[in-house]
């Protein structure tokens, strides 16, 4: 019984990712286009315009780590 | 004039760095202001730097110094009044640094750490914080973890809420968060990205974020659009030590992302931000809307485009305009502008 589960909960674990393609380094061309690079993005995104309005929304601060402007969870707006 | 000023401070920084290999360094410098119906004012100059190293060991490929300095000065006509007997500035100047260490193992895993203070007239935070994360599935995958830790020191701020109870928020503040994330490349032209925050303060229950992110390129027309949606709940038991009640809120945005004439990249988004709020003492149940409208544009200039541009550099500026489309319980309603410009160099 308890070996059954182990093989159903590590099937269920390789589930999410049977759908994966694995990009061939010559498919990246366009996923590294700056439009599409988190290093150039964050040139063209609006980091003072949204901690400025922060103040105003009261969960803003910390979704930004979440929305991913900031690796850094707790800096806030 | 002060622009023309700031461009030649960075290229005459640049001019002391000739002599340096060609790894990657930059520096940039922004400038910018803000403006609302409130009557707060706020306007930020901030100047950051990085160096790059690439190493021909096995085990390091390459390593990263980043160090940012802001100046925040903020007029706000609305502030609090503090514990009686007490003042508090209504123009604050903050100042912040922040200095980042980032290393990549073996091309694929990556580590950073980060610190950060700042302060003004009435506050003091401190940040610490570091992260994690690898590519693996014939990188297509990364996974990354990021943990940070805040302490502030502030005044203590009295406020009466409707039943008469006096709120305080507590005068030393913590938070520790922790940003889980996984980045898929998911086909040629589309990233995915899906992300849990967790943030436990001292005077809040917890707050979890949960976020989707797709970028999604457009190869016929050479453009991009991006879309996030997030949820966000900050829900259980609130006490006296803070001034608003249990809130959960939904986070959309869409952007679209362009590139002319190879050179120039310009970014239209909207964003719309929904609230709502069930007060500590009634139970009451207040909703707050905003909507935040942006433009930005990001300008590359090669080097030698004229003779005194020895690096490649990047022009940006950008415009926003912020609406509240809900009233919330204190019958706000907002109204800002901002505008942002700032110039980097590439050596």
């Amino acid at each position: 019984m308890k070996k059954k589960a182990y093989i159903l909960a590590i099937s269920l674990m390789g589930l999410p990712f049977s759908g994966c393609e694995t990009i061939k380094p010559y498919e990246k061309e366009y996923l590294l286009n700056p439009l599409m690079d988190d290093t150039f993005v964050s040139s063209l995104t609006p980091e003072f315009a949204l901690s400025s309005t922060a103040r105003y929304e009261k969960l803003a601060s910390g979704a930004q780590g979440a929305v991913g402007s900031t690796s850094c969870p707790t800096c806030g707006g | 004039m002060a622009i023309r000023s700031h461009i030649l401070i960075v290229l005459t920084l640049s001019g002391f760095l000739k002599y340096q290999t060609a790894q990657g360094h930059n520096i940039h410098q922004q400038m910018s202001v803000y403006s609302d119906s409130r009557g707060i004012d706020r306007n930020r100059l901030k100047l950051d730097g990085g160096l790059k190293f690439n190493h021909s060991s096995s085990l390091l490929t390459s390593s990263t110094f980043d160090i940012s300095a802001t100046r925040d000065s903020t007029f706000d006509p609305n502030v609090e009044s503090p514990a009686e007997g007490e003042e508090i500035a209504q123009r604050t100047q903050n100042h912040a640094a922040t200095v980042t260490l980032g290393q990549t193992w073996k091309k694929l895993t990556d580590t950073r750490v980060l610190g950060r203070v700042s302060g003004d007239e009435n506050t003091r935070s401190q940040t610490f914080g570091g992260g994690l994360s690898h590519w693996f599935w014939g990188d297509s995958l990364q996974a990354s973890l990021d943990v940070s830790r805040t302490r502030t020191q502030r005044p203590e701020i009295e406020v009466l809420d409707a039943n008469s109870d006096v709120t305080v928020t507590p005068a030393n503040y913590s938070s520790v968060g922790t940003v889980a994330s996984l980045k898929h490349l998911a086909t040629p032209t589309t990233i995915t990205q899906y992300t849990v925050a967790h943030v436990e303060a001292n005077d809040r229950p917890p707050a979890d974020t949960y976020a989707f992110n797709v970028r999604q390129f457009i190869p016929p027309v050479g453009a991009a659009v991006h879309g996030t949606v997030a949820r966000a709940f900050n829900r259980g038991r609130v006490t006296t030590e803070s001034t608003y009640g249990q809130v959960d809120a939904w986070i959309y945005e869409v952007a679209l992302l362009k590139t002319f004439f190879k050179k120039t990249h310009a970014r239209l988004a909207w964003r719309e931000y929904r609230e709502e709020e069930d007060t500590r003492v009634d139970g009451n149940q207040y909703f707050t809307g905003t909507d935040l409208v942006t433009v930005n544009l990001a300008q590359e200039i090669p080097a030698k485009t004229i003779d005194s541009i020895r690096y490649p550099m990047l022009i940006e500026a950008g415009h926003s305009r912020y609406r509240t489309n809900a009233i919330d319980r204190d019958n706000t309603r907002v109204a800002a502008v901002s505008y942002e410009l700032g110039v980097g160099a590439r050596f």
